[in-house]
């Protein structure tokens, strides 16, 4: 047969594709359940994270162990989820609101009786990374855990030494420095949560 | 044996593919703020590279000419959904990291470059050999730069801190370093410090 001709050349083209796009659906459907996994274990980890609870960041059978104890609910203000740690109960609420660069998505915990965060979880952002994109780190996120709710509603921040801030009974915690937008947005995003989680909690007393 | 130690030579100097050939400068940018993930992206590359000029050659005879890009095209994306799987199975917080820069690689001039201008006229186990030095060729210039931005950006290397907090807290100071711009000017300097050397060996050291 004539290489150059069209015959040859449709029926290569044809039966080439054919062959490597079937490799990759056997490589797609051969992966797919830890693919599946992966991404689950994921939306579990942040929310584990937001309730403070401990857990092998490694072990995948260990966080859907550990996730065993959570609820998920349903309310008018959107799904939240309920667990009980150590006697009390405590709330994670899914939310989202607008950054720098694109939206910020993250799950904040809160005790029971709206008192303390139990944490804060970033899922996903596009802010600048090394500025604004430092919210992931731990130095930053660590100080809602166990941070005291202000009566207002608003925990502000206040200019630090990039250490983060120890003070878990002030009304503050440290922003990001050269991050000042960024760090706005994380305030508000925290404000609209907790007052949604108050609408929340509210209804169900 | 001495092909396959002038092909090493050439891919890693005389004839590097970013140094030399400007392919690839798109990743070179985006890519190179932090070590681990310039790491896992160029290892990428040098596996899609070998990969694709081995099979591209293996079926070079069977190819016929109308669409010998369209299937250079195919055989890449295919080695380049396979490490996006790969990735995404096995190692779950690089993929979100690099997020669409694997797909990208598809982009990379420097494995159609390498297809085009090696395997087409070369044995499949030295088209190999030309896809994994020139991959290793754009490693190392890739991961010269990610070593300054990562250390002055982050303070970092490889995630370990090596600068004193208070080196980068400041925020203002490098935050170049982590941004785009910083790797133009590098990849700037590589070429003006590579050239020289070149020169200075072509004359023997006179101007």
């Amino acid at each position: 047969m004539n290489k150059n001709g069209l015959t040859y050349t449709i029926l290569f083209s044809f039966v080439i594709t054919f062959i490597f796009v079937f490799l990759l659906a056997l490589a797609n459907v051969s992966t797919l359940g830890i693919v599946e996994e992966n991404a689950q274990v994921n939306e579990y980890r942040a929310i584990l994270s937001a309730f403070g609870i401990e857990y092998n960041p490694l072990d995948n059978q260990d966080i859907i162990a550990k996730y065993g104890q959570i609820q998920k609910r349903e309310s008018p203000e959107g799904p939240y989820y309920e667990a009980t740690i150590d006697g009390e109960t405590a709330y994670a609420l899914p939310s989202t609101g607008s950054g720098l660069w694109g939206t910020i998505e993250v799950v904040m915990g809160v005790s029971g009786d709206l008192t303390r965060f139990t944490g804060l979880t970033v899922i996903t952002h596009n802010e600048t990374p090394g500025l604004g994109g430092r919210i992931t780190e731990s130095w930053f996120t660590d100080q809602y855990v166990g941070q005291r709710i202000p009566e207002n509603g608003q925990l502000g921040m206040t200019s630090g030494d990039g250490a983060g801030d120890p003070n878990k009974d002030d009304d503050s915690i440290d922003a990001i420095t050269g991050a000042t937008r960024t760090s706005d947005s994380m305030k508000a995003i925290v404000a609209s949560a907790l007052a949604r989680m108050k609408t929340i909690v509210g209804g169900n007393t | 044996m001495s092909q396959t130690k002038d092909i090493l030579k050439n891919n890693l100097w005389d004839n590097n593919p970013i140094l030399i050939q400007i392919l690839g400068i798109c990743s070179t940018l985006a890519v190179t703020n932090l070590l681990s993930n310039t790491l896992i992206m160029t290892l990428g590359v040098s596996f899609v590279t070998a990969l694709s000029s081995l099979t591209l050659s293996a079926i070079k005879k069977l190819i016929p000419r109308k669409v010998r890009m369209i299937v250079q095209t195919l055989v890449i994306a295919f080695y380049v959904i396979i490490v996006d799987i790969l990735l995404k199975a096995y190692s779950p917080e690089i993929s979100k990291n690099l997020g669409p820069y694997v797909g990208l690689i598809i982009t990379n001039c420097i494995i159609m470059g390498r297809a085009e201008a090696f395997a087409q006229s070369n044995p499949p186990g030295l088209s190999f050999w030309d896809g994994l030095t020139s991959g290793l060729g754009y490693m190392s210039v890739l991961m010269l730069i990610a070593f300054v931005r990562e250390l002055l950006g982050f303070g970092t290397l490889f995630g370990y801190r090596v600068m004193p907090m208070a080196f980068t807290s400041g925020g203002y100071n490098w935050t170049i370093m982590v941004m785009a711009p910083s790797a133009f000017f590098l990849v700037g300097i590589l070429l003006w410090i590579s050239k020289s050397i070149m020169l200075k060996n072509e004359t023997g050291g006179k101007k």
